[in-house]
């Protein structure tokens, strides 16, 4: 199942310019599989469609940040909506020392990161100020997608080693399952590009960046036909909607409500 | 705007030129962002005592997300050999998964000189990996193109 995912998504664009309805997505699985019937339960329940993010281990957090930059789109005050976001940023550099990382060697990614969050509130040279086409192209920018999926696994490094004596009994070897130290675990499980995101990284990047995300599991396990939804939310503002991430086993997608 | 590898080699050349190397590394060329050449002697007492290795670094314009290609130099004719090192063939190339599947955009350079530095310094034996001969015949030009397979996890 694993393989099959990561053969057929691996060698796409790293991110989707089209949403791909979830009737289409229901292809790829078995008729009247769990999974079938999973993707249906979420159409029931107003899930319409996913951009596809290229299954290069990677795919949590590129889906990630895509989805946090695209709830910008919608911000009533840009303007705000960005000072914050940037503010947010600015706040990790003394514990991005502490965890032992060179702003030399984080700079430029992060500066992309900034630069992305900011071209939604200034116009760039044609007049024209970030939207969804404009950020879809960003994320297909091989060396813009990397960079800004390499800073958010340094911040979810930098949370993990800052929550280390509450993380470290689940951090482990996902294949193995043989425990690892936070140290250990940082390295080899969170700051080399390519390596899958399991639910520490998740809930250490979640837990970071102040945001809420939900993860629908369409992982063919429940025998009930419905899908589980793991919810971490760190959203200050009530009113604050969740990024939203459809789980198939050994990969992640960005999930979409509303019309395909 | 300047590529991120184009800044980022900027800034680790300038450090360099700027700080120096660790002891025991020398940077011997970077006319460009392609290709950097640096001397590398182990300090104190090891196997490689009176030994200067010389190390060649290329980049590609994913650098640092990829991982630079790493390899000693090998110039027979001048006389310029690769150590003799369990993890490191006779034509340069080296077996450590700090280059391959452990590099990360975070360590630089002057970070991988100091590793391979201290993979010399703490050899107990000195011998060629026991595939040196079928691996040399058939490896690729750059040693990145290989999928190494690393037994020992310490370097």
């Amino acid at each position: 199942m694993l393989n099959s995912i990561n053969d057929t998504t691996s060698q796409r664009a790293l991110m989707a310019s089209e949403l791909t309805p979830l009737s289409v997505l229901r292809e790829d699985f078995d008729r009247e599989s769990v999974f079938q019937k999973q993707l249906d339960f979420l159409q029931k329940n107003g899930f319409s469609s996913v951009r596809r993010v290229r299954g290069d281990g990677d795919c949590f957090y590129r889906s990630f940040a895509f989805s946090f930059l695209e709830q910008l789109i919608d911000e009533p005050d840009r303007e705000f909506a960005v000072m914050r976001r940037l503010s947010l940023l600015d706040g990790f550099e003394p514990s991005l020392k502490s965890a032992g990382f060179d702003k030399d060697t984080y700079q430029d990614f992060k500066e992309e990161f900034e630069e992305c969050i900011k071209a939604f509130a200034q116009p760039d040279h044609t007049g024209r100020v970030m939207n969804l086409q404009s950020l879809v192209q960003v994320f297909q920018d091989e060396m813009k997608s990397h960079a800004i999926v390499f800073y958010l696994r340094l911040i979810t490094s930098m949370k993990i080693y800052e929550d280390q004596e509450n993380m470290a009994p689940f951090l482990m070897n996902p294949e193995t399952f043989d425990p690892m130290s936070p140290t250990s675990f940082r390295r080899r499980q969170i700051e080399v590009m390519g390596v899958e995101a399991d639910e520490p990284q998740i809930i250490a990047l979640t837990n970071a960046m102040k945001v809420n995300v939900e993860v629908a599991y369409v992982d063919g396990h429940t025998t009930s036909d419905i899908v589980k939804f793991v919810r971490i939310h760190n959203a200050q503002d009530e009113n604050s909607r969740s990024i939203m991430l459809l789980y198939r086993p050994g990969h992640y997608d960005v999930l979409n409500r509303g019309k395909p | 705007m300047a590529s991120i590898s184009a800044k980022r080699l900027a800034k680790e050349l300038k450090e360099i030129q700027t700080e120096g190397c660790p002891v025991g590394v020398n940077l011997l060329r970077a006319d460009d962002f392609q290709t950097w050449l640096f001397s590398i002697e182990v300090m104190g007492e090891s196997l490689y005592k009176g030994e200067v290795q010389t190390l060649q670094f290329r980049f590609d314009s994913n650098y640092p997300i990829s991982s630079p290609a790493v390899q000693f130099l090998v110039r027979e004719n001048e006389g310029i050999r690769a150590p003799i090192h369990p993890h490191v063939y006779s034509n340069g190339h080296i077996c450590a998964s700090i280059l391959g599947t452990e590099w990360s955009p975070v360590l630089s350079v002057v970070a991988v000189c100091v590793t391979l530095q201290s993979m010399l310094a703490s050899c107990k034996k000195k011998e060629r990996p026991v595939d040196n001969d079928r691996y040399v015949l058939h490896a690729p030009e750059n040693p990145k193109k290989t999928q190494f397979h690393y037994d020992d996890d310490t370097v």
